[in-house]
């Protein structure tokens, strides 16, 4: 890890660094930015979590409800990895030695690589309106991985 | 000023210091809190697009609120019960804090929206429930609910910085 220290360190150098350090209201604006996200992606996950285990909208096909949601979805990805950056950038030499920090970090690529190489195939290609096994796989797996990155992350502040 | 003294009884009570006090029980609470958010507002936000006649046009309006309701609710009853420890821990800060006092405003005009909301246009859904498009008084509803829960959160994450 030593390796990358330095990029750590450059963050701190950089005219992005500045802007958000001597703007008070920056940070906090950010946060809440990223709280948005938060609900825009993981609610419309919970939702098509909740119909994968056939628990709610059982009338409504798996792929149409998430076409439907996908754009929210998406938003609310955009919304929380720009403004996690730039939270990034701002406290970037603390995050190194924050242990919750690292957690997140291994969670989130677990998480995006689920979402992309399994939960998006699998909603897209069930149609059915039972819950299934590999509904409920998916459905799972999201939920655990996307609530331990929100965790993780609420804890970098708390816990270090 | 039986408000602030009712709000220093909470402050000072063996519960209120023990949670302010635990370094562990503050940040569990406040991160359940946070996490209930994609329940409660998450919810909230899809029936608020659906009233406006953005997302889920093709199902009927009342087929997603009696679907999401029982969740939603859920997810609320874990953000108030929370939050009321939230408060109970912090009492006197938050009675002091401004965004506190406006977050708490906006639950209320919520609580007033949603009440208006089903003492009028809701009454008569039979006749638009599945309008891809709700009326105008509707779509009022679910824009006006939209601007409050955006506000509530940015008032939430404004008063832990004058804590």
């Amino acid at each position: 890890m030593a390796t990358i220290f330095p990029f750590f360190e450059w963050c701190e150098k950089t005219a992005l660094f500045r802007v958000i350090s001597d703007h008070e209201s920056f940070f906090p604006a950010l946060e809440t930015i990223h709280l948005f996200g938060l609900v825009l992606l993981l609610g419309t996950t919970v939702i098509l979590c909740l119909r994968l285990l056939g628990v709610m909208m059982a009338k409504q096909p798996v792929a149409e409800l998430a076409g439907e949601l996908a754009k929210y979805t998406v938003s609310g990805m955009a919304l929380m990895l720009s403004s996690g950056a730039l939270m990034f950038v701002a406290t970037a030499v603390r995050n190194y030695s924050n242990t919750s920090f690292w957690v997140k970090m291994v969670l989130l690529a677990a998480a995006l690589i689920f979402h992309f190489a399994y939960f998006r195939k699998v909603i897209r290609m069930e149609d059915s309106g039972m819950a299934n096994r590999r509904g409920k796989v998916a459905a799972w797996g999201a939920l655990i991985l996307w609530f331990g990155v929100a965790l993780s992350g609420r804890s970098i502040g708390f816990l270090g | 000023m039986y408000l602030f003294e009712f709000c220093k009884m909470l402050d000072k009570s063996a519960i209120g210091t023990a949670i302010r006090e635990s370094s562990l029980l503050f940040p569990v609470i406040e991160g359940v809190h946070v996490l209930a958010l994609a329940l409660s507002v998450g919810l909230i936000l899809i029936t608020d697009l659906r009233l406006v006649g953005l997302v889920m046009r093709k199902r009927p309006v009342s087929e997603v609120w009696e679907q999401f309701f029982p969740w939603m609710m859920t997810g609320f009853a874990v953000m108030f019960t929370t939050g009321f420890l939230l408060f109970w821990s912090h009492a006197i800060s938050a009675y002091n804090s401004v965004a506190f006092r406006v977050k708490l405003l906006l639950l209320i005009l919520s609580a007033v929206n949603a009440a208006v909301y089903h003492l009028t246009v809701y009454r008569k859904m039979n006749r638009w429930d599945t309008a891809l498009v709700p009326p105008a008084g509707a779509r009022l509803a679910g824009w006006v609910s939209l601007i409050f829960w955006a506000g509530i959160i940015t008032m939430g994450r404004i008063m832990a910085y004058t804590f």
